[in-house]
Protein backbone atom coordinates (compact mmCIF):
# COMPACT_ATOMS: atom_id res chain seq x y z
CA UNK A 1 0.00 0.00 0.00
CA UNK A 2 2.88 2.27 0.99
CA UNK A 3 4.62 2.15 -2.67
CA UNK A 4 1.31 2.15 -4.15
CA UNK A 5 0.21 5.66 -2.46
CA UNK A 6 4.01 6.63 -3.00
CA UNK A 7 3.56 5.99 -7.11
CA UNK A 8 0.52 7.92 -6.63
CA UNK A 9 2.27 11.11 -5.23
CA UNK A 10 4.78 10.99 -7.99
CA UNK A 11 2.26 11.12 -10.34
CA UNK A 12 0.63 13.97 -9.37
CA UNK A 13 3.97 16.02 -8.72
CA UNK A 14 5.18 14.96 -12.57
CA UNK A 15 1.47 16.12 -13.19
CA UNK A 16 2.00 19.66 -11.46
CA UNK A 17 5.33 20.51 -12.88
CA UNK A 18 3.97 19.54 -16.26
CA UNK A 19 0.86 21.86 -15.91
CA UNK A 20 3.52 24.80 -14.74
CA UNK A 21 5.23 24.07 -18.19
CA UNK A 22 2.34 24.10 -20.00
CA UNK A 23 0.71 27.05 -18.78
CA UNK A 24 4.32 28.85 -19.05
CA UNK A 25 4.78 27.86 -22.88
CA UNK A 26 1.07 27.60 -23.49
CA UNK A 27 1.44 31.37 -25.21
CA UNK A 28 3.87 31.16 -28.27
CA UNK A 29 6.26 34.30 -27.83
CA UNK A 30 5.15 37.32 -29.84
CA UNK A 31 6.99 38.08 -32.97
CA UNK A 32 9.13 40.85 -32.69
CA UNK A 33 7.12 44.15 -34.38
CA UNK A 34 9.52 45.69 -36.65
CA UNK A 35 6.43 47.56 -38.27
CA UNK A 36 6.71 51.12 -36.10
CA UNK A 37 10.41 51.51 -36.60
CA UNK A 38 9.92 50.82 -40.47
CA UNK A 39 7.38 52.94 -40.96
CA UNK A 40 8.81 56.00 -38.76
CA UNK A 41 12.19 55.23 -41.50
CA UNK A 42 10.17 54.83 -44.40
CA UNK A 43 8.70 58.17 -43.40
CA UNK A 44 11.98 59.66 -42.87
CA UNK A 45 13.69 58.49 -46.07
CA UNK A 46 10.93 59.72 -48.00
CA UNK A 47 11.16 63.26 -47.02
CA UNK A 48 14.68 63.05 -47.06
CA UNK A 49 14.77 62.02 -50.66
CA UNK A 50 12.35 64.23 -51.37
CA UNK A 51 14.48 67.07 -49.67
CA UNK A 52 17.48 66.14 -51.88
CA UNK A 53 15.73 66.30 -55.04
CA UNK A 54 15.28 70.01 -54.36
CA UNK A 55 11.24 69.75 -53.88
CA UNK A 56 10.54 69.79 -50.21
CA UNK A 57 12.16 72.97 -50.12
CA UNK A 58 9.75 74.05 -52.62
CA UNK A 59 6.57 72.79 -51.47
CA UNK A 60 7.47 74.58 -47.86
CA UNK A 61 7.81 77.68 -49.52
CA UNK A 62 4.22 77.19 -51.53
CA UNK A 63 2.59 76.04 -48.49
CA UNK A 64 1.65 73.11 -50.97
CA UNK A 65 0.69 70.12 -48.54
CA UNK A 66 -1.37 68.84 -51.59
CA UNK A 67 1.69 68.35 -54.04
CA UNK A 68 3.46 67.34 -50.56
CA UNK A 69 1.14 64.05 -50.30
CA UNK A 70 1.05 63.36 -53.78
CA UNK A 71 4.45 62.71 -53.86
CA UNK A 72 4.14 60.59 -50.39
CA UNK A 73 1.45 58.94 -52.30
CA UNK A 74 4.15 57.26 -54.83
CA UNK A 75 6.95 56.98 -52.48
CA UNK A 76 5.69 54.84 -49.79
CA UNK A 77 3.75 51.56 -49.42
CA UNK A 78 0.20 51.46 -50.01
CA UNK A 79 -0.11 49.78 -46.28
CA UNK A 80 0.74 53.14 -44.70
CA UNK A 81 -1.51 56.30 -44.08
CA UNK A 82 -0.44 59.45 -43.09
CA UNK A 83 -0.54 63.16 -42.66
CA UNK A 84 1.50 65.76 -43.51
CA UNK A 85 2.19 69.31 -41.51
CA UNK A 86 3.76 72.59 -42.10
CA UNK A 87 4.56 74.30 -38.66
CA UNK A 88 6.60 75.32 -36.24
CA UNK A 89 6.10 74.86 -32.88
CA UNK A 90 2.09 74.09 -32.64
CA UNK A 91 1.30 71.25 -35.00
CA UNK A 92 -2.62 70.57 -36.31
CA UNK A 93 -3.60 67.08 -35.03
CA UNK A 94 -6.60 66.84 -37.19
CA UNK A 95 -7.63 64.16 -39.33
CA UNK A 96 -5.30 61.68 -37.48
CA UNK A 97 -7.40 58.42 -36.26
CA UNK A 98 -8.12 57.84 -33.04
CA UNK A 99 -7.59 54.10 -32.39
CA UNK A 100 -4.38 54.12 -33.82
CA UNK A 101 -0.49 54.24 -33.19
CA UNK A 102 0.60 56.94 -35.15
CA UNK A 103 4.49 57.35 -35.76
CA UNK A 104 5.49 61.37 -36.29
CA UNK A 105 8.77 62.48 -38.21
CA UNK A 106 9.90 65.71 -37.74
CA UNK A 107 12.15 66.83 -41.04
CA UNK A 108 13.33 70.58 -40.96
CA UNK A 109 14.03 72.67 -43.78
CA UNK A 110 15.92 76.32 -43.91
CA UNK A 111 15.95 77.40 -47.45
CA UNK A 112 14.75 77.08 -51.01
CA UNK A 113 16.51 79.28 -53.19
CA UNK A 114 16.45 82.79 -52.16
CA UNK A 115 13.75 82.27 -49.53
CA UNK A 116 14.51 82.31 -45.62
CA UNK A 117 11.83 79.05 -44.49
CA UNK A 118 11.21 78.64 -40.77
CA UNK A 119 9.41 75.75 -41.22
CA UNK A 120 9.06 71.75 -40.44
CA UNK A 121 7.44 69.44 -41.84
CA UNK A 122 5.71 67.15 -39.31
CA UNK A 123 4.53 63.80 -40.93
CA UNK A 124 2.08 61.51 -38.98
CA UNK A 125 2.27 58.25 -40.05
CA UNK A 126 0.16 55.24 -38.79
CA UNK A 127 -0.86 51.43 -40.75
CA UNK A 128 -3.72 51.27 -43.20
CA UNK A 129 -5.26 48.06 -41.59
CA UNK B 1 -12.21 -7.21 -6.37
CA UNK B 2 -8.82 -8.31 -8.61
CA UNK B 3 -9.33 -6.14 -11.37
CA UNK B 4 -10.47 -2.97 -9.86
CA UNK B 5 -7.35 -2.43 -7.26
CA UNK B 6 -5.43 -0.64 -9.36
CA UNK B 7 -8.05 2.18 -10.14
CA UNK B 8 -6.29 4.96 -8.69
CA UNK B 9 -3.24 4.42 -10.74
CA UNK B 10 -4.84 4.25 -14.09
CA UNK B 11 -6.33 7.30 -12.92
CA UNK B 12 -3.29 8.92 -12.03
CA UNK B 13 -1.40 7.96 -15.25
CA UNK B 14 -4.05 8.87 -17.12
CA UNK B 15 -3.94 12.39 -16.17
CA UNK B 16 -0.43 12.17 -16.18
CA UNK B 17 -0.42 11.31 -19.93
CA UNK B 18 -2.65 13.70 -20.63
CA UNK B 19 -0.84 17.07 -19.04
CA UNK B 20 2.56 15.43 -20.49
CA UNK B 21 0.62 15.58 -24.07
CA UNK B 22 -0.45 19.11 -23.74
CA UNK B 23 2.95 19.89 -22.23
CA UNK B 24 4.57 18.15 -25.39
CA UNK B 25 1.79 19.93 -27.49
CA UNK B 26 2.50 23.62 -26.25
CA UNK B 27 6.04 23.31 -25.76
CA UNK B 28 6.64 22.10 -29.91
CA UNK B 29 4.24 25.09 -30.82
CA UNK B 30 6.25 27.52 -28.62
CA UNK B 31 10.04 26.11 -30.19
CA UNK B 32 8.12 26.67 -33.93
CA UNK B 33 6.82 29.68 -33.00
CA UNK B 34 10.06 30.81 -31.42
CA UNK B 35 12.35 29.21 -34.60
CA UNK B 36 9.91 31.46 -36.86
CA UNK B 37 10.47 34.83 -35.07
CA UNK B 38 14.41 34.23 -35.07
CA UNK B 39 14.57 33.58 -38.78
CA UNK B 40 12.62 35.96 -39.40
CA UNK B 41 14.34 38.39 -37.05
CA UNK B 42 17.12 37.30 -39.50
CA UNK B 43 16.14 38.13 -42.75
CA UNK B 44 14.88 40.98 -41.54
CA UNK B 45 18.09 42.30 -40.40
CA UNK B 46 19.92 41.11 -43.12
CA UNK B 47 17.47 43.25 -45.53
CA UNK B 48 17.93 46.15 -43.54
CA UNK B 49 21.39 45.68 -43.78
CA UNK B 50 21.36 45.39 -47.46
CA UNK B 51 19.13 48.50 -47.82
CA UNK B 52 22.12 50.69 -46.23
CA UNK B 53 23.43 50.54 -49.57
CA UNK B 54 21.76 54.04 -49.87
CA UNK B 55 23.89 55.05 -46.95
CA UNK B 56 27.64 53.95 -47.82
CA UNK B 57 30.35 53.71 -50.43
CA UNK B 58 31.92 50.60 -51.12
CA UNK B 59 34.64 50.24 -48.58
CA UNK B 60 37.56 50.54 -49.15
CA UNK B 61 36.33 53.51 -51.33
CA UNK B 62 38.53 53.04 -54.12
CA UNK B 63 37.06 49.51 -54.85
CA UNK B 64 35.94 48.81 -58.47
CA UNK B 65 34.86 45.17 -60.08
CA UNK B 66 38.36 44.82 -61.57
CA UNK B 67 39.86 44.24 -58.16
CA UNK B 68 37.31 41.66 -57.60
CA UNK B 69 35.14 40.56 -54.84
CA UNK B 70 38.23 39.29 -52.99
CA UNK B 71 39.26 43.37 -51.92
CA UNK B 72 35.18 44.16 -51.01
CA UNK B 73 34.62 44.70 -47.55
CA UNK B 74 31.18 46.35 -48.06
CA UNK B 75 28.74 47.03 -50.37
CA UNK B 76 27.70 50.79 -50.83
CA UNK B 77 26.02 52.94 -53.77
CA UNK B 78 26.17 55.93 -52.37
CA UNK B 79 28.13 58.99 -53.23
CA UNK B 80 28.13 63.29 -52.39
CA UNK B 81 26.98 64.80 -55.06
CA UNK B 82 26.30 68.78 -55.08
CA UNK B 83 23.20 70.78 -56.16
CA UNK B 84 22.79 74.81 -56.60
CA UNK B 85 20.33 76.96 -58.50
CA UNK B 86 20.71 79.59 -60.70
CA UNK B 87 18.71 83.10 -61.14
CA UNK B 88 18.74 84.42 -64.29
CA UNK B 89 16.50 87.52 -64.16
CA UNK B 90 16.15 89.99 -67.05
CA UNK B 91 14.76 92.77 -65.40
CA UNK B 92 16.78 96.28 -64.74
CA UNK B 93 18.73 95.59 -61.75
CA UNK B 94 20.58 92.80 -63.36
CA UNK B 95 21.37 94.30 -66.99
CA UNK B 96 24.93 95.08 -67.40
CA UNK B 97 24.44 97.78 -69.74
CA UNK B 98 21.63 99.44 -72.07
CA UNK B 99 18.06 98.70 -71.31
CA UNK B 100 15.98 95.61 -70.43
CA UNK B 101 15.14 93.47 -73.86
CA UNK B 102 14.80 90.24 -74.88
CA UNK B 103 17.81 88.20 -75.42
CA UNK B 104 17.93 85.05 -77.48
CA UNK B 105 20.83 84.03 -76.21
CA UNK B 106 22.28 85.03 -72.87
CA UNK B 107 25.64 83.44 -72.04
CA UNK B 108 25.36 81.60 -68.36
CA UNK B 109 28.88 81.38 -67.14
CA UNK B 110 30.20 79.20 -64.04
CA UNK B 111 33.31 78.32 -62.75
CA UNK B 112 33.35 75.16 -60.10
CA UNK B 113 36.25 76.89 -58.72
CA UNK B 114 34.98 79.52 -57.80
CA UNK B 115 32.93 77.01 -55.75
CA UNK B 116 35.86 75.39 -54.23
CA UNK B 117 35.59 72.29 -56.36
CA UNK B 118 38.75 72.24 -58.48
CA UNK B 119 38.31 68.55 -58.73
CA UNK B 120 35.13 68.13 -59.66
CA UNK B 121 34.60 65.91 -62.39
CA UNK B 122 32.97 68.38 -64.40
CA UNK B 123 32.20 66.03 -67.03
CA UNK B 124 29.30 64.94 -64.31
CA UNK B 125 27.49 68.20 -64.87
CA UNK B 126 23.91 68.27 -65.47
CA UNK B 127 21.86 71.44 -65.89
CA UNK B 128 18.08 71.38 -65.63
CA UNK B 129 15.88 74.38 -66.71
CA UNK B 130 12.78 74.73 -65.03
CA UNK B 131 10.66 72.25 -67.42
CA UNK B 132 13.08 69.58 -66.24
CA UNK B 133 14.84 69.57 -69.68
CA UNK B 134 18.26 69.18 -69.63
CA UNK B 135 20.34 72.36 -71.13
CA UNK B 136 23.38 71.75 -72.99
CA UNK B 137 26.57 73.75 -71.91
CA UNK B 138 30.05 74.13 -73.31
CA UNK B 139 33.17 73.16 -70.95
CA UNK B 140 36.46 75.44 -71.07
CA UNK B 141 38.97 74.47 -68.12
CA UNK B 142 36.69 74.68 -65.27
CA UNK B 143 34.02 77.02 -67.02
CA UNK B 144 30.79 75.66 -67.46
CA UNK B 145 29.02 78.40 -69.93
CA UNK B 146 25.42 77.52 -71.49
CA UNK B 147 22.50 80.25 -73.04
CA UNK B 148 19.07 80.38 -72.90
CA UNK B 149 16.35 82.53 -74.54
CA UNK B 150 14.73 84.62 -72.34
CA UNK B 151 12.26 87.67 -72.25
CA UNK B 152 12.24 91.25 -71.09
CA UNK B 153 11.49 91.07 -67.63
CA UNK B 154 11.53 86.90 -67.81
CA UNK B 155 12.64 85.48 -64.65
CA UNK B 156 13.93 81.94 -65.14
CA UNK B 157 15.62 79.05 -62.39
CA UNK B 158 17.95 76.30 -63.39
CA UNK B 159 18.70 73.97 -61.22
CA UNK B 160 22.85 72.84 -61.73
CA UNK B 161 24.13 68.91 -60.35
CA UNK B 162 27.61 67.81 -60.22
CA UNK B 163 29.50 64.98 -58.58
CA UNK B 164 33.58 65.27 -57.25
CA UNK B 165 34.68 61.43 -57.83
CA UNK B 166 32.71 60.32 -60.94
CA UNK B 167 34.41 59.56 -64.47
CA UNK B 168 31.77 60.62 -66.93
CA UNK B 169 33.24 61.76 -70.79
CA UNK B 170 32.24 64.93 -71.85
CA UNK B 171 29.40 66.06 -73.34
CA UNK B 172 30.79 69.51 -73.88
CA UNK B 173 29.02 71.31 -77.12
CA UNK B 174 29.86 74.96 -78.66
CA UNK B 175 27.69 77.35 -77.01
CA UNK B 176 27.06 80.69 -78.85
CA UNK B 177 25.38 84.36 -77.05
CA UNK B 178 25.89 87.75 -75.35
CA UNK B 179 26.44 87.85 -71.70
CA UNK B 180 24.35 90.63 -70.76
CA UNK B 181 22.92 90.16 -67.53
CA UNK B 182 24.49 89.23 -63.97
CA UNK B 183 23.20 85.96 -62.75
CA UNK B 184 22.74 85.29 -59.21
CA UNK B 185 24.02 81.67 -57.75
CA UNK B 186 22.61 80.31 -54.94
CA UNK B 187 24.87 78.22 -51.94
CA UNK B 188 25.38 74.30 -53.24
CA UNK B 189 23.34 71.91 -51.13
CA UNK B 190 25.00 68.17 -51.01
CA UNK B 191 22.95 65.60 -52.05
CA UNK B 192 22.88 61.64 -52.02
CA UNK B 193 22.98 59.66 -55.13
CA UNK B 194 23.29 56.19 -55.84
CA UNK B 195 26.46 56.78 -58.12
CA UNK B 196 26.83 55.48 -61.77
CA UNK B 197 30.50 54.08 -61.64
CA UNK B 198 29.47 51.87 -58.30
CA UNK B 199 26.15 50.53 -60.04
CA UNK B 200 28.08 49.54 -62.78
CA UNK B 201 31.05 48.54 -60.65
CA UNK B 202 28.11 45.81 -58.75
CA UNK B 203 26.77 44.84 -62.03
CA UNK B 204 29.87 43.99 -63.31
CA UNK B 205 30.25 41.60 -60.19
CA UNK B 206 29.81 37.74 -59.80
CA UNK B 207 26.06 37.58 -58.09
CA UNK B 208 27.25 34.30 -56.21
CA UNK B 209 30.55 35.27 -55.59
CA UNK B 210 29.33 38.42 -53.94
CA UNK B 211 26.91 36.62 -51.66
CA UNK B 212 29.58 33.92 -50.66
CA UNK B 213 31.73 36.82 -50.45
CA UNK B 214 30.34 39.13 -47.79
CA UNK B 215 28.86 36.17 -45.82
CA UNK B 216 25.11 37.22 -46.01
CA UNK B 217 24.12 33.22 -45.76
CA UNK B 218 20.78 34.04 -47.97
CA UNK B 219 20.20 34.86 -51.47
CA UNK B 220 19.23 38.29 -52.20
CA UNK B 221 17.91 40.64 -54.77
CA UNK B 222 18.97 44.96 -55.12
CA UNK B 223 17.40 46.67 -57.60
CA UNK B 224 16.59 50.43 -58.48
CA UNK B 225 13.41 50.96 -59.91
CA UNK B 226 12.73 54.43 -61.99
CA UNK B 227 9.96 55.84 -60.28
CA UNK B 228 8.73 57.84 -63.20
CA UNK B 229 9.10 54.60 -65.74
CA UNK B 230 9.48 51.97 -63.85
CA UNK B 231 12.44 51.32 -65.63
CA UNK B 232 15.07 49.39 -64.07
CA UNK B 233 18.05 51.02 -63.79
CA UNK B 234 20.22 48.27 -61.57
CA UNK B 235 19.51 44.35 -60.73
CA UNK B 236 21.74 42.18 -58.64
CA UNK B 237 20.54 38.92 -57.43
CA UNK B 238 17.93 35.97 -58.48
CA UNK B 239 14.50 36.39 -58.77
CA UNK B 240 12.69 35.41 -55.49
CA UNK B 241 11.11 31.79 -55.28
CA UNK B 242 7.44 31.42 -54.84
CA UNK B 243 7.04 29.31 -52.05
CA UNK B 244 9.34 31.13 -49.64
CA UNK B 245 9.16 33.55 -47.02
CA UNK B 246 10.87 36.77 -48.13
CA UNK B 247 11.73 39.78 -46.69
CA UNK B 248 11.16 42.84 -48.77
CA UNK B 249 12.05 46.51 -48.21
CA UNK B 250 12.37 49.83 -49.87
CA UNK B 251 13.21 53.58 -49.95
CA UNK B 252 13.41 56.05 -52.54
CA UNK B 253 16.52 57.57 -54.20
CA UNK B 254 18.04 59.49 -56.10
CA UNK B 255 20.43 57.61 -58.76
CA UNK B 256 22.69 58.82 -61.97
CA UNK B 257 22.11 57.29 -65.13
CA UNK B 258 25.02 57.47 -67.62
CA UNK B 259 24.85 60.84 -68.55
CA UNK B 260 25.15 61.94 -65.02
CA UNK B 261 21.56 63.06 -65.27
CA UNK B 262 19.72 62.83 -61.83
CA UNK B 263 16.92 61.30 -61.63
CA UNK B 264 14.26 59.62 -58.80
CA UNK B 265 14.42 55.88 -58.15
CA UNK B 266 13.27 53.17 -55.66
CA UNK B 267 15.58 51.02 -54.15
CA UNK B 268 14.65 47.92 -53.47
CA UNK B 269 15.87 44.61 -51.13
CA UNK B 270 14.57 41.37 -51.15
CA UNK B 271 16.36 38.68 -48.77
CA UNK B 272 15.20 35.04 -48.03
Amino acid sequence: MKGYVYTIEVMIAISLIFLSLVSMFSTPEKPTDYSLTLIKEQGFDSLEYLDHKGSLEQFVSQQDELSLESQLVALLPPNIEFESEFCTTNCSTRNLPAQRTVVIVDYYTAVYRDQFLSQKVRLYLWERF
Amino acid sequence: MKGMSQIDFAIALGAFLLVFALAVYYLTNFSVTLSDSAQDANTYTKGADLLHVADFGFTPANWTAARGVANLTRIGLRTDAYRFSVLVNNTASFVRSGPVLNLSSELVSINLSAFGFSSADINSTVIYNETNSTVPYQIIATNITFATAITAQQVQWFTIYFDDDSNFTSRSVAVSGVDNLTETLFPIHRISVMQYKKMNDLNATSYTGLRDHIGIGSDFRIRIRDLATNASALTIGNVAPRRTSVTALQRPVLYQNETAGVHGGQLIVEVW
